[in-house]
This record gives structure tokens, sequence and C-alpha cells, in this order.
């Protein structure tokens, strides 16, 4: 039985004949999933055991049904679902056990994995944020490439992110921006209309990241970082847009 | 005629669970004749043309029929076949379009004017456009554009022929959190409610620490059947056709209205607004409430359009996921459950 093969009949036993084959098929996963475990070298190996168990359990009870699971045609797809089930695992039991602190929302550009309190740790944030610099320097302007046949909403798009990622490190604020954008132009720019916008360009870098994704064209680990940028990007604007919207609130 | 149903056209686009209210047919402009971009003809110019001028100087003939509600529709000629919509002001408007082409091939939305939309029905078979609480499917004919108004399905799942056995479940299982969620539910006479139930038992349980895990595993290595997992699959194998198909219809109802729910509230993303994080909260345990029943409906062998229409559900989830707030309230034990079965599950709502 291959892995992927396995992975797709595990199931909860129902006292038929194919309870044999289900019990089979989790003997395959678990080795994989101990070997996956080694990989996340940070954690402690009473944990990592306890993960391997957790996730062929969830596995077990319904987890390999969803859409994500079910997607994993080949052993490698398998295989980094798993490593990604297992890393989220242990980050759950670390924040249970409060052996990682909630991310600092006030800090910028942090990377998503730097909460963790180690070397490793540091070293996994420097790696996020070299991701991050090639996110906004290649799969920004290949996105736009994928996305868009036209030039002018290709450029516009660029423009689009870039407007975001000044909101997202609070380099300007939502009023400025419209300010620049009036004078750029010569029309004003409404809120909801430079929102509407944002949102465009956002969806179209979060359907290029699942694309990527699923064809197979970035590592699960690296879809997961391009997907926090978008999701950083996203966060601050809409901060911004939050808090210039109290601020009105708070005008007389 | 269409090419396409307006029932194959809401299955292809993930909104099969709506339910359609009004139809209407209006025919395609008379000209083509632009005085603005001369007196050629039109249909020389393709779509990312006329999208590349911002349809300056196209001619639209605009067209009214309840079956629009409060949208703004224009027509083209039968030649280029472009469709313009506009959202009454302030309200966002929100274009879906069959998977396939890129969107910037076949819709065009002025970035000055995100409340319109220029949409090429020679090449997409079918559009849904939604503005506030008014939803139409569009589609090209021969001889014009064919509308029809949309609604969420108001149908209530009527009782099952195979009721869910809840209580004998919730007897076995050993998972105090999911007894606690499903016994309400258990005394309900509401046939989805029931359903749901069952899904949360099939898909939710959790060992509460690594050595319950290795214990139930170990017992599953043995070949014990837990019944608090095995009895809802069994259950759902055994349903009749008319119980599954009626379980899919009501799943697919609430999956096209939670799509739009979502939508609604990834158009205002505002953490401090008293309600949208409890708003959030609620279409993610919703999500959750439609996996389990996917769950069951798989181990039913029904393989039908409730995949394609969470799939394109899941990509709006993605989104308003990733618009939440960092410093948003994620504490959530059935999504945190979410996550750990499913870590690319959107509606677990994971930073």
């Amino acid at each position: 039985m291959t892995l992927h093969e396995a992975f797709h009949t595990l199931g909860p036993n129902d006292g038929t004949a194919d309870d044999v084959r289900r019990e089979t098929a989790a003997a395959v996963v678990f080795v994989e999933l101990a070997r996956q475990v080694r990989r996340l070298a940070s954690f402690e190996g009473d944990h990592q055991d306890d993960a391997v168990q957790s996730v062929l359990f969830n596995l077990v009870v319904g987890g390999n049904r969803s859409e994500s699971a079910r997607e994993c045609d080949t052993d490698g797809r398998v295989i980094g679902y798993l490593y990604n089930a297992l890393r989220y695992a242990l980050i759950d039991q670390a924040r249970r056990g409060k052996r990682l602190r909630p991310l600092d929302p006030q800090v910028h550009e942090r990377p998503r994995s730097a909460g963790v309190d180690s070397p490793e740790g540091e070293a996994v944030a420097a790696q996020t944020l070299a991701i991050r610099e090639r996110f906004f320097a290649e799969v920004v302007p290949r996105c736009a490439e994928a996305t868009y046949t036209r030039e002018r909403p290709r450029a516009d798009f660029i423009e689009a992110v870039a407007q975001m990622r000044r909101l997202a490190t609070e380099a300007i604020t939502v009023e400025q921006l419209r300010a620049e954008i009036a004078s750029d132009t010569g029309r004003p720019i409404e809120e909801n209309t430079l929102h509407k916008r944002h949102s465009r360009a956002r969806r179209d870098l979060e359907n290029h990241v699942r694309r990527l994704r699923r064809d197979g064209l970035v590592a699960l680990d690296v879809a997961a970082e391009y997907e926090a940028c978008v999701s950083f990007l996203q966060r601050r604007a809409s901060s911004a847009r939050e808090a210039a919207r109290a601020a009105r609130r708070r005008e007389p | 005629m269409t090419n396409i149903t307006a029932h194959e056209a809401l299955d292809r686009l993930g909104f099969e669970g709506l339910t359609v209210a009004s139809a209407a047919e209006f025919q395609w402009s008379a000209t083509d004749q632009s005085h603005a971009l001369g007196a050629g003809d039109l249909t020389a110019l393709a779509f990312s043309a006329l999208a590349a001028g911002g349809f300056v100087g196209v001619p639209f003939a605009d067209v009214r029929d309840a079956a629009l509600g409060r949208l703004g529709a224009a027509v083209s000629s039968s030649a280029t076949r472009v469709v313009r919509v506009e959202a009454p002001p302030d309200v966002p408007l929100h274009v879906q379009l069959p998977d396939g082409l890129p969107d910037d091939d076949v819709a065009y939305v002025p970035e000055e004017d995100p409340g319109t939309a220029y949409l090429d029905l020679s090449r997409v078979s079918a559009v849904v456009v939604r503005a506030g609480a008014d939803t139409v499917l569009l589609r090209a004919s021969p001889g014009g554009l064919v509308v029809n108004g949309l609604e969420r399905s108001t149908s209530v799942l009527a009782p099952l022929q195979a009721t869910p056995d809840l209580a004998a479940w919730t007897g076995a299982c050993r998972d105090p959190w999911v007894v606690e969620q499903v016994d309400p539910l258990v005394s309900s006479g509401d046939a989805w409610s029931r359903v749901v139930a069952a899904g949360m038992l099939a898909r939710l349980q959790m060992p509460a620490s690594g050595a319950q895990a290795r214990e139930w595993l170990a017992g599953f290595r043995e070949g014990r059947v837990d019944e608090s997992v095995a009895g809802p699959r069994k259950w759902a194998r055994a349903l009749g056709a008319a119980d599954r198909a009626a379980i899919e219809a009501q799943a697919l109802a609430e999956s096209a209205a939670l799509r739009l729910d979502i939508e609604d509230a990834a158009d205002d993303v505002h953490a401090d607004a008293e309600g949208w994080p409890d708003l959030v909260r609620e279409v993610a345990h919703r999500r959750d409430d439609l996996e389990g029943v996917l769950v069951l409906l798989d181990a039913a062998g029904v393989d039908g359009p409730l995949r394609t229409a969470l799939a394109r559900l899941d990509r709006e989830g993605q989104l308003l996921r990733l618009s939440l707030p960092a410093d948003i309230d994620r504490d959530d034990e059935r999504l945190r459950r979410a996550g750990l079965k499913d870590p690319d599950a959107w509606w677990s709502l994971a930073a």
C-alpha cells in the first residue's frame, strides 16, 4: 500500500472486513508521521510523540476527508500535508502549554513564525523575512502577469499592492493616501473605492498563491508564508482603515 | 435559448442552493455603431480592447425589470454581448464568474468605480452578480440577456425516514466537550440540527491528551469499534436515496446562504464594530457544521455538487480569514479542533 493510498484509506473501524485494511493504512501513515516529526527539531521529544498520535487520530476520525486532504494525489503531497498537520499540532500544544507568546499586533513586518522563544525560532524568523522579500519582489509581479492580460489593470494591481504595503507598515495613513491619489490623478477617491481596489488585489494574490500550492510549484510551508504576507497586507490595511474610521467617529 | 439552464449555471458557479425566484429576458441593443469610436463595427473590437478604453463611447441600452431588484443593468449589441451592471451607491458589488478564464478577460471593473462591472457574456456561460439583498444570474441567449432573480432557499429539512440515534452515540462518546455540544441538538426537533450533531460526533472528537490518543489508537489496531464515531457513519451509509438527496439539498442551500454571509462579513472588516467578531465566529461555526455533514455524505458515497459549492465558498472564506485583524479573539474550542482536523481550514481562523 503506497502512502497516498494509505492516507485516503484511513477511517474508523466499523466492524466490517474493511477494518483490516484501515489498520494497515494507519500503520503506513504512522511510519511517515514519525519520520516527518523529526524534521520539526525545535519541539521536544514527548511533544513530538503526542503530536504524531494526535495527528493520526484526527486523520482517522474524519480529517482525511477534507478537501485539502483529498487533493493529495501523490505521496509527495501527502508528505507535505502530514508535515503541515504535525507543525500545526505542535504549535497548538505549545500554545496550550503557554510555551508560545501570541504575536504582538503592534510589531510591523514581524514574521508569523517569530513567536518561538528559541534560537531555532530566530532562524525561522530570518527565513520568513527572506520569503517575505521574495513575495514582494517576485510573487507579486508574477501574479500580475498571470492574472491580467492587459497592461493597465496589471499596473493598477501592482500599485494597489504597493499602497497596501505602505498602509501595512504605517508609512502612510488612509487619509494621506487618498490625498496623494487625488493629487496625482486630479480626482478625489472615496475610501470605499480604495478599499474595494485593495480587496480585489488581495483576492488576486490569494488566488495566485492557491494556484502555486495546488500545482505543487511551491512547498506547503512556503505557500503558508506567502499567505501570511497577503494576510499581513489585509490586516494592516484594514487596521489603518479602522483607525481612520474611529478617528472620524471621535470628531464632534 | 441559452445553451445552459439556470440550474446548470448555478451548479457550475457553486450556487446550486439558491432558488430561482423570477425571470426576465431583454433583447440586445439594436446598434453596433459607436460615434465615439468611429463608424466601424464594434464586433471588430475584442472585449479587452473595449475595456482598455474604459467602454467609453460604446453604446448600451438600459434595461429594467423587477428581477434585477436595485441593480442597474444595460446591454450592448448582440455582436459584443457585453452587459453593464451597477450596484446602488455605497453597496458593494460582487461578481462570481465560472472557473477557467482569467477574470480580466471577461470582466472589467473600472478602477474609479468599483460599483460597476462590464461582463462579456459572449465568453462565459453565466455570471452571478450581487449587491446587498439583490442577487441575479445573468446568461446570454441568441436573442438577448436572460436574468434570473435569485433568493436564499427557505426550505427546511423534513424529518428523515431514518433518524440518527444521537443518544446512543453520545452515550459511547468519551469526549465530554463533544457531548456537551451535541446534547442540546439531541433534544431538538429540527432534522437539520440532528444531522449536524451526527456530523460533529463523526468528526470533531479529540483525545484529551497524547496518552488518550495512544490508548484509542491501540484499541483501533486491535480492531475495536468505537460506536461514537462509527455509528454516525454506519447510519449515513444506510440512508435511503430520498434521505441522502434531502440532506444534500439542505447542505447546498446552507452553503449558498453561508457564502453570501461570508461575502457580507468580508465586505466590511471592522473588528471593533459591535457584533462583527461574533458574525465571523458564527460563519466559521456554520462552515464547520457543513464539514461534518460532508463527512457523513462522504461515508454515504455521495460525491455530488456540495464539494464544488464548498470549494467556491472556501475561496471567499479564505479571504475573510486573511482579513481578520491580528488581535481578534480566536479562543474557540470548536475552531481549534477544526484546525487540528484540517490545518488548511480557513474557518479555524488560525493566525
